[in-house]
């Protein structure tokens, strides 16, 4: 009698450790730490990829984003947050994060194509409907009396490519004393420096304040979209800038956690025509040519610098406009 | 959807906090009250010659005229202009109000999430943790001290000579918000000895559970902190208390601290003793009330008040013998740490020496008083102990006394402590305080207790070798930089009665030689004490 009652709960423990077994093994959990604008970007890769990977692999994968400035989010990681990848605002912070943490291996934007970045994007103008400053090109933003909104440079990776594209688009007409001059003017036009892209858009849209916000493309069109075409409208200047976000792997832990297979998965997603049509639809522009070609209607085309020709790299630009005591400091005078 | 919402608050003025909701309307009344009334300055004038001043108007109770319309009023659009202008200004007033709150929240966060805090200074090297709940402090204190005898026929048992006077390291902190704790070795003497080793719960302000080795709260100078004293060492009275015991007390404040108490159970710890373990059943019970009526409220301009009482009984058991146990009787030291008063141990006779033996009461009343830069603290302890020779008993009661005053240039006086109003630093041209004390302090035993008219029939104590009294006139400088450094300078004048002694010889009656011994007093103690003090 005691056998015959054992067997079934042995039975039954057994069952139940396999199936837990079973369903920890068919999952995998990543974390993507990412910067301010691309919260709705990465929900719909989350979802894409998840089907992907569980018709490709069977687990389940359970992708959890964490956002804000991405100097913040860089130093988040840096300080020990478990982020599997990275996907940041500027190729500076990760590589503050190979610099302070050596949680990145150091060749990483070499790991995926065109420097580890799967889409790019710019920086444009977003104005009140109808425009009533006449603000058209980067001269009308230091007009005295215009009123402009874009995030700190030194906590925003938004805020960093507004900076250097005002700087390059002067420095391309007069050079770089005149660019400090420009960005000193424009600067004492800015009253709010938030510290991401998305404080500065909640700023100019419905805190009502500033007669323009220096924006993200995406988040310029998001915007738009989002609280009504009445509203805002977008101006595209004649110049600006290559934004480019890069990604990577965040080695040091996925090793840890056993994940590299997915997370390396994750990010080449982004570059597949999948991966790529939802960066489009979320108005990213995509690197991919045929894509991009599909969507060209939704970009119009900008003369844009790449921060390689203007500034000699991320390394030069951010020792000489973004470190404690640089240009921006020596320019900006919060409250003045 | 895009949540441009997130992670802030949503639009909306009534979800604004109040202070918000206050600051931005008010900036925008300053704002728009401005424009307006920069608008209304820039209207033209009423026809007529404007440097003419306007006529004096007579209130008669009718409604006044009505003003003459304006010849040409303001351009709308300009105004349209300057309101617009008064709101944006007073939005980004609103919003850098949000953007600070959200800045102060996060920092919150920040802290509280961070997973320890270290900070240095006069409080020691501070570890906490990010909630605040767990605090370990490393303290440490180190006194080095010279002690040069003006008069060297006074010395009995020292000797001019430098020395380390305190060596203390100190960690104290606090677990789960709710305990705290502080163990403090010192490693000075020529063992280690445990100075401070409890833990206090506290769960109200009004009640807390001390338990463990501390001060008990007898002596009103003793339980001030070493390094805040005036003089480099306390008084005659801390003969008449215990150094520490182990014990525990409740004790609280009540009354934003107007009122103080204490309430405990000890083993039980001989005049100026430092124990570790008890030797007999019987404990001590030992109180303390602290009132200082000027932390009520309104009165702080009156300065610092603080009136104390406190007692202690119990039961002591000390034998002859030197071992287990010992006699329980104490030595007392002068302001130079000389030993001037021993009870007499025979060496041959169990019979001859005299051990505590029961009860042991003592009484401290005392006070302080500090305002400015100027301070005085006074107390009286009498002390009462059962002294058992042979298979008689006898009661025995000793008192000491001692009045400090000070006054602390260029800082704050206080029970705590000489406090600069700048600490020194050479490129502000800050020079710290200097503290200025001045004291009396006097220490009987019993009458009894030495035998005086016939001095070589010892009756507690030798009275050739041991002072009955002693009184004591003293002054100090200190030079405080900060409150973790001093220099001082003591001196102290001790004049004894009795402890010494004369033999003459004459013939007596029959012409047979006779010897005889008369108490005369020890030599004056002029000491010249100074100390460089290192505490954080």
């Amino acid at each position: 009698m005691k056998r015959t009652r054992f067997v079934p709960l042995a039975g039954l423990a057994l069952g139940l450790l396999l199936a837990a077994g079973g369903t920890a093994l068919a999952q995998v959990k990543l974390l993507n730490v990412s910067y301010d604008p691309t919260r709705e970007l990465y929900v719909e890769v989350n979802k894409a990829f998840g089907a992907q990977w569980k018709q490709q692999t069977g687990q389940t994968v359970d992708v959890s984003q964490s956002h804000g400035g991405s100097g913040k989010q860089a130093r988040s990681v840096i300080d020990g947050l478990e982020a599997d990848v990275v996907t940041l605002g500027l190729a500076a912070d990760i590589d503050a994060i190979v610099e302070k943490s050596q949680r990145i291996a150091p060749d990483w934007a070499k790991k995926l194509p065109n420097h580890a970045t799967p889409f790019t994007s710019t920086v444009v103008f977003v104005v009140r409907k109808g425009n009533p400053r006449q603000i058209k090109d980067w001269d009308d933003l230091v007009k005295p009396g215009t009123i402009v909104v874009t995030p700190n440079p030194k906590t925003s990776a938004g805020g960093r490519w507004a900076y250097l594209a005002a700087w390059g688009v002067a420095k391309q007409k007069a050079g770089d004393a005149a660019a400090k001059d420009y960005v000193a003017k424009l600067y004492k036009n800015v009253p709010v420096l938030d510290s991401g892209a998305r404080g500065s858009t909640i700023t100019f849209s419905q805190r009502n304040i500033g007669h323009a916000l220096l924006a993200w493309e995406n988040e310029a069109v998001m915007l738009v979209n989002e609280m009504g075409k009445d509203k805002f409208d977008i101006v595209y200047p004649s110049t600006s800038i290559l934004a480019e976000p890069p990604v990577a792997v965040v080695d040091r832990n996925v090793d840890k956690h056993k994940t590299r297979a997915a997370a390396e998965a994750y990010l080449k997603f982004l570059y597949s025509d999948e991966g790529q049509a939802i960066g489009a639809r979320h108005h990213y522009r995509p690197t991919n040519a045929a894509v991009l070609g599909k969507n060209a209607g939704q970009f119009p085309k900008v003369k844009l610098f790449s921060v390689d020709d203007t500034f000699g790299g991320w390394a030069a630009a951010t020792r000489t406009h973004f470190a404690d005591g640089g240009v921006f400091d020596q320019i900006y005078k919060p409250g003045s | 959807m895009p949540d441009f919402r997130s992670p802030h608050r949503p639009f909306s003025p009534a979800s604004w906090p109040s202070r918000v909701r206050r600051a931005g309307f008010a900036t925008a009344m300053l704002a728009v009250m401005a424009t307006t009334g920069s608008a209304l300055a820039q209207t033209p004038a009423p026809p007529g010659n404007a440097d003419v001043p306007a006529p004096a108007v007579t209130d008669t109770g009718a409604s006044p005229p009505a003003a003459p319309p304006p010849e040409a009023g303001p351009n709308l659009t300009d105004l349209q202009n300057r309101i617009d202008a008064a709101e944006q200004t007073s939005r980004i007033a609103v919003r850098r109000v949000e953007l600070l709150e959200e800045q102060l929240a996060a920092k919150t966060k920040e802290q509280k999430d961070a997973p320890t805090f270290t900070t240095a200074g006069e409080r020691g090297f501070n570890f906490r943790s990010g909630d605040g709940l767990y605090l370990l402090r490393v303290k440490g204190q180190l006194q080095i001290d010279t002690r040069w005898f003006l008069n060297d026929g006074a010395l009995s048992d020292k000797a001019d000579t430098f020395l380390i006077r305190r060596m203390r390291p100190s960690i104290d902190g606090t677990v789960f918000g709710l305990v705290d704790y502080k163990f403090t070795p010192d490693f000075a003497g020529s063992a280690a000895a445990v100075f401070d080793a409890y833990a206090d719960i506290h769960p109200f302000q009004w009640l807390r559970l001390r338990a463990g080795k501390f001060k008990t709260p007898l002596g009103l100078e003793r339980l001030q902190n070493d390094p805040d004293l005036v003089f480099m060492e306390r008084a005659l009275t801390q003969d008449l208390t215990p150094q520490r015991d182990v014990g525990a007390a409740l004790g609280g404040e009540v009354g934003n601290g107007i009122l103080a108490y204490s309430l405990g159970v000890y083993n039980g710890a001989a005049d100026s003793a430092n124990p570790d373990v008890d030797t007999n059943h019987a404990k001590d019970f030992v109180g303390r009330v602290l009132l200082q009526p000027f932390k009520a409220e309104g009165l702080a301009g009156l300065g610092s008040l603080g009136l104390h009482f406190a007692a202690s009984t119990g039961n002591r058991f000390g034998t002859p013998l030197s071992a287990p146990t010992s006699t329980l009787l104490p030595s007392y030291k002068s302001g130079g740490q000389n030993t001037f008063f021993s009870y007499y141990v025979s060496t041959t006779d169990n019979s001859a020496t005299p051990f505590a033996h029961l009860r042991q009461t003592r009484i401290n009343p005392g006070l302080y008083y500090y305002i400015g830069g100027f301070g005085i603290l006074g107390e009286y302890v009498w002390d009462k102990q059962e002294v058992q020779k042979g298979n008689a008993v006898s009661y025995l009661v000793n008192w000491a006394a001692h009045g400090t005053a000070s006054f602390v240039i260029g800082g704050k006086n206080g029970y705590d402590g000489a406090t600069p109003n700048q600490v020194l630093d050479f490129t502000k041209g800050t020079w710290g305080a200097l503290e200025i004390g001045v004291r009396y302090n006097v220490l009987k035993v019993d009458d009894t207790t030495i035998n005086t008219a016939a001095p070589s029939t010892i009756a507690f104590a030798d009275g050739t070798r041991n002072a009955s009294k002693v009184q004591a006139f003293g002054g100090a400088i200190n030079y405080v930089p900060s409150r973790t450094f001093r220099l001082c300078v003591n001196f102290e004048q001790s004049r004894f009665t009795g402890g010494n002694s004369v033999k003459t010889t004459a013939p007596d009656a029959t012409g047979a030689t006779k010897t005889t011994t008369t108490i005369t007093n020890r030599n004056t103690e002029n000491a010249l004490l100074g100390r460089v003090q290192v505490n954080f």
